[in-house]
């Protein structure tokens, strides 16, 4: 199984919620039945061949439950870790008080989750330059992988990258838009 | 059908695709350079049926001759000795258009001397229509070559990007707006563009595959590639080379943006800065050895120089909070950027040592990128003044603002190098 990406936004997760469940449990049941497949068919030993179809579909079971729990939980994680968008000040990259208890949080469901990786995305509003708010999301994105780390987040989970002033989760020329715009956001994958 | 053809025409009109150039004229000579008198007659038109025109050949030079800073124009309706003598015009331009076989126009065009009518250089175009202003560029050019020694930049190109369904595409020109071209048409945001020292190729930044990475466009093939693949981290802001392959460009790792210096014959590419400060908008000086850049040392942005290999850096601006987007003449003396203040960004020339300050804008709605023509008479920018962005010349001490773009919304202007039949011309 690839690891499977999923957008930040409520919308996108809602999507998620509604239509991706069951091709992912498919994925998942394709995955793990297709190797025990191939070796019972290259072996037909008709004795051994049932009781090891039998054990192989139990555990095909046990695994298909215990992942789809998993799934669930970090499906309701990462709902939680979506919604912490991170916003900054007007040419700032440094955290609020009001961020940094929004990262504690996730940084507790990552040591939590050793399966969650993240993809932190800086953006800023449309005011500046756009090659230097290229920077200065990048800077934003850094912001928060160096709390995440701090707090004890491995570094290789983290990565970082900026949008610049291009992806603004509001349009809109004034301070309410720009004060939503200038935000990290979270991209969170699940490692295999 | 001639209803059909008149209905065409201002459906084209009406189309967001012409230009509509208005220009603010304002009596000022181009610092430094005394511009020339030069007399205009309007072209003859020799038959029938010619096709509509939205400007006249003697409007097209009129605008040129202006735009280049370099010579002032003196328009009569015919040939009158008495009025370019007063103008001290010793030459004056004149010419015809006439239709030719398989829809084509002929155009003659004519540089004589006032006094004796006698032809200085005369050039004659077989064009389709649509070309008949690109054949008046030329001329342009070739008069001011002959004139003044100098090349101009009448038949230069101009790319910049426009925001088409909410996304951001590249778009290429002529310098005046006219015979727009779009460039890239995937779904995602494409911007930053920049010609190459060879005008066939173009630069820009796409987030076409997520992070943004830089790419070359080569025009007359289509052909796109994304450069530098085996960076692993995010790319914009290419800078091509004004006179060689290479290009700088920045790149972002870990938070921190540095400039990096790459080859695009040999995609290899290396790091050039590397302090704990923000760097971008690399920008080349004409001898394609020394760049400008800004940095956030003191936590905004300001202007350096510094050569390529990273060694020599040196601070430019001091004025001002925001200083950004700086690009070198290609003339080598002055040095144009933005500075912002109260929430709008204003174009401000500078020497290269920092000295000299002029402000080129103000009072005028945000004016960002500026640009500077090949020959460096002109300075192309991205201004709010008239509501949304728009693609706007004006000359290098501020004067003759003209907006060459209309509806929609563009930014970030880039000139293409003198095209090749700038060279063309005998020498004066």
């Amino acid at each position: 199984m690839k690891r499977i990406t999923l957008a930040f936004t409520g919308l996108a997760l809602l999507i998620i919620a509604g239509c991706s469940n069951k091709p992912k449990q498919e994925l998942t049941a394709t995955d793990t039945a297709a190797k025990p497949a191939a070796t019972t068919s290259a072996k037909p030993t008709p004795s051994h061949d049932d009781s090891i179809k039998n054990a192989q579909i139990q555990a095909d079971q046990v695994e298909a439950t215990r992942l789809e729990t998993q799934r669930s939980k970090l499906e309701e994680m990462m709902n939680k870790l979506m919604s912490a968008e991170i916003y900054f000040e007007f040419d700032k990259a440094i955290l609020t008080d009001k961020a940094k208890e929004l990262l504690s949080q996730a940084g507790d469901i990552l040591q939590k989750e050793p399966k969650l990786f993240v993809e932190i995305e800086g953006n800023t509003d449309e005011r500046g330059t756009e090659s230097y708010n290229m920077a200065l999301g990048g800077k934003r994105a850094q912001s928060v992988v160096q709390f995440l780390t701090s707090y004890g987040v491995a570094a290789d989970r983290l990565k970082s990258m900026s949008n610049g002033a291009e992806k603004p989760k509001v349009q809109g020329h004034d301070e309410a838009a720009w004060a939503q715009n200038r935000r990290a956001a979270f991209n969170v994958k699940i490692k295999k | 059908m001639k209803t059909k053809r008149l209905a065409l025409f201002f459906l084209l009109l009406a189309s967001p695709l012409l230009a509509a150039i208005d220009t603010v004229y304002l009596e000022v000579a181009v610092s430094g350079v005394k511009a020339i008198p030069m007399g205009i007659i309007p072209f003859e038109k020799l038959g029938n049926d010619l096709p509509a025109m939205e400007e006249q050949p003697n409007q097209i030079l009129e605008r040129d001759f202006f735009l280049s800073g370099r010579i002032e124009t003196n328009t009569q309706p015919s040939y009158s000795r008495l009025a370019f003598f007063k103008a001290r015009a010793a030459y004056y331009v004149s010419g015809a258009l006439e239709n030719e076989r398989e829809g084509k126009i002929k155009i003659s065009c004519k540089l004589n001397a006032t006094q004796s009518q006698e032809l200085v250089l005369g050039e004659d175009y077989h064009v389709p229509p649509s070309q008949v202003r690109q054949a008046i560029h030329d001329f342009a050019d070739k008069v001011i070559w002959q004139i003044t020694g100098s090349k101009g930049a009448a038949s230069s190109h101009l790319t910049y990007v426009g925001k088409v369904n909410n996304e951001k595409q590249i778009f290429i020109s002529d310098y005046d707006g006219y015979n727009r071209i779009q460039v890239t048409k995937n779904s995602g945001i494409n911007t930053m563009p920049a010609f190459g020292a060879d005008p066939d190729k173009l630069y820009f930044t796409s987030f076409r595959n997520g992070p943004s990475q830089i790419f070359e466009r080569t025009l007359s093939t289509g052909t796109t590639r994304q450069l530098f693949p085996h960076l692993a981290q995010q790319t914009f802001c290419p800078a091509p080379s004004p006179i060689n392959s290479q290009i700088l460009f920045t790149s972002t790792a870990g938070g921190v943006s540095d400039l990096w210096l790459g080859d695009t014959h040999t995609g290899k590419a290396e790091q050039i800065t590397f302090k704990n400060a923000s760097k971008t908008s690399p920008a080349w000086a004409p001898n394609g050895r020394e760049l400008v850049y800004s940095a956030d040392r003191g936590g905004s942005p300001q202007i350096y120089a510094m050569q390529s290999d990273g060694t020599d850096s040196r601070r430019i601006t001091y004025l001002g909070h925001y200083n950004e987007n700086a690009a070198w003449s290609p003339t080598g003396d002055r040095i144009v950027y933005v500075s912002q203040e109260g929430g709008a960004f204003n174009i401000y020339t500078c020497a290269t040592d920092g000295s000299d300050v002029v402000q080129l804008t103000s009072n005028a709605g945000s004016n960002e990128h500026p640009v500077w023509s090949p020959d460096g008479m002109l300075i192309a920018f991205s201004s709010t003044r008239s509501g949304s962005a728009q693609i706007y010349v004006m000359r290098r001490d501020g004067s003759g603002v003209t907006r060459i773009t209309s509806g929609g919304e563009y930014t970030w202007p880039a000139w293409s190098p003198f095209t090749q039949s700038n060279s063309k011309g005998d020498t004066p």
